[in-house]
């Protein structure tokens, strides 16, 4: 699977995904693991951010206005960890169109 | 010196942010360190340790958050899979229609506590009302592949008498409790008042219930009363953010005085005001207080021996209503059943050989 690019898909935590806050980021449980995954630096930003759904479009403009960062350069920096936290099931991601 | 500081900041810990009392000013060699985390995790108080860190009340060396991390992460990924046993054992018991109640550890860390990063716990505890207990047992072993490694001591016993039935899911424990504690202050709780109120919340987008604050406060009265000795920390810590939810004591002392259990109140307090340096304005400063009625004293009395295991269960006769079911009581304390004493490892013989030592103090050679 290639790295998520699609600006129009819309990203939601998935309910069953259980986590906890740790000294350094995030510990998530994905339904299907019996592993849970520890997120830190983007990634654990990325989940707090998606508390809420958005589509990768809205993620991508509000990190660029946080940070003062062209999205372009937001996209590809966050693009892994979306990807990774789709693959894992802890994000749904849904085509909004 | 090192025992005495660690013990300093164990209690230090237990009270953090529920006292007045400021965490020492201090800093750990590496020995020390690996002292305290082992003792905060015996203590249930390492999610205590972790807030302290996470609010900058204690800085440590980048050493010593690396490791506390470790240990940390590590009882939190614990704490996730019970909670996913949970939502599993919700629909299995919902399925067979079984109400039930989340308490203990996975209650506490989301209902009570300000994050439940901070409480960590290493099994899953629920309460079951008695007349659906052993539909609980058998849909969990059937429908889960639980396993009861001690049965109960005859046919019947748990749902009439007993505190609990301990069931290994895989490699996860859930305890299913029928009351809060054995012996008599087990079997004078008015059970049906546990289930008439509960606090919703949610564990992975499903929603289960926990007992609401009068009755989690009481549970953690009669953890810290009549649980382990020595006491553990970690339960002194829940009793004082279980009671910083409940309003004024009328209600306590009601609830105290139908369940027969002032001395258990009364015991709790005392011990959580002593160890705590609670000012007399406090709750359980003002419920350390109440008067015991001296019956109690005595049902007390026989949790405190050392002979407990026994004690317990002669005291419990003097509470249990009716000649039948005192009868049926006693014969299976007498004379458990063969599945049971094969449990332990006993045969008839050497269980009651066990009891009259312990009874009366008689030692071997």
């Amino acid at each position: 699977m290639d790295d998520i690019r699609d600006r129009s898909l819309r990203l939601e935590r998935d309910t069953a995904t259980l986590a906890r806050n740790t000294l350094c980021g995030v510990l998530i449980l994905p339904p299907g693991t019996d592993e849970p995954l520890h997120l830190m630096d983007t990634a654990a930003l990325l989940w707090d951010v998606l508390s809420e759904s958005m589509t990768l479009g809205q993620l991508v403009d509000d990190l660029a206005a946080a940070f003062h960062i062209a999205p372009e350069r937001v996209l590809d920096d966050i693009s892994p960890a979306v990807s990774e936290l789709i693959r894992c099931g802890a994000i749904g991601g849904d085509d909004a169109k | 010196m090192t025992r005495l500081k660690i013990d300093r900041w164990i209690r230090s810990l237990a009270l953090y942010n529920l006292s007045a009392e400021p965490l020492p000013d201090d800093t750990f060699s590496e020995g020390e360190f690996q002292q305290l985390l082992k003792r905060t995790g015996e203590e249930r108080l390492l999610g205590a340790l972790a807030e302290a860190v996470a609010d900058e009340a204690l800085v440590l060396a980048d050493d010593q958050v690396e490791l506390l991390i470790e240990h940390h992460v590590d009882w939190l990924g614990h704490a996730l899979r019970i909670e996913r046993l949970l939502f599993t054992i919700a629909e299995v018991l919902a399925s067979a229609m079984v109400d039930f109640r989340v308490v203990k550890g996975v209650a506490l860390a989301n209902v009570v506590y300000r994050d439940p990063s901070w409480r960590l716990y290493a099994d899953l505890d629920v309460l079951i009302p008695s007349a659906q207990f052993d539909r609980a047992v058998h849909c969990l072993t059937q429908e889960l592949g639980g396993v009861q490694e001690i049965p109960e001591l005859r046919p019947g016993f748990d749902r009439e008498f007993g505190k609990e039935a301990m069931l290994r899911i895989g490699r996860l424990e859930a305890d299913l409790h029928r009351t809060f504690v054995t012996g008599p202050f087990g079997l004078t709780i008015d059970l049906d008042d546990l289930f008439t109120r509960s606090t919703p919340f949610t564990v992975g987008g499903v929603e289960v219930l926990a007992l609401d604050p009068l009755g989690r406060l009481m549970h953690a009265m009669y953890n810290l009363a009549l649980g382990d000795w020595p006491i553990r920390w970690g339960s002194v810590r829940d009793l004082l953010h279980c009671s910083a939810d409940v309003d004024g004591s009328d209600d306590i002392v009601d609830v105290a005085r139908r369940w027969r259990a002032t001395a258990v109140i009364q015991r709790a307090a005392m011990l959580a005001t002593d160890i705590a340096g609670l000012g007399d304005e406090h709750l359980l400063a003002e419920l350390s207080a109440l008067p015991v009625p001296r019956a109690q004293e005595w049902l007390l009395r026989s949790y405190l021996t050392p002979a407990r295991s026994y004690s317990r269960p002669l005291a419990s006769l003097a509470v249990i209503p009716g000649v039948r079911p005192r009868l049926r009581y006693a014969r299976a304390i007498v004379h458990p059943g063969a599945a049971y004493l094969r449990s332990r490892g006993w045969t008839q013989r050497s269980h009651r050989t066990r009891a009259l030592r312990r009874m009366f103090g008689v030692r071997r050679g």
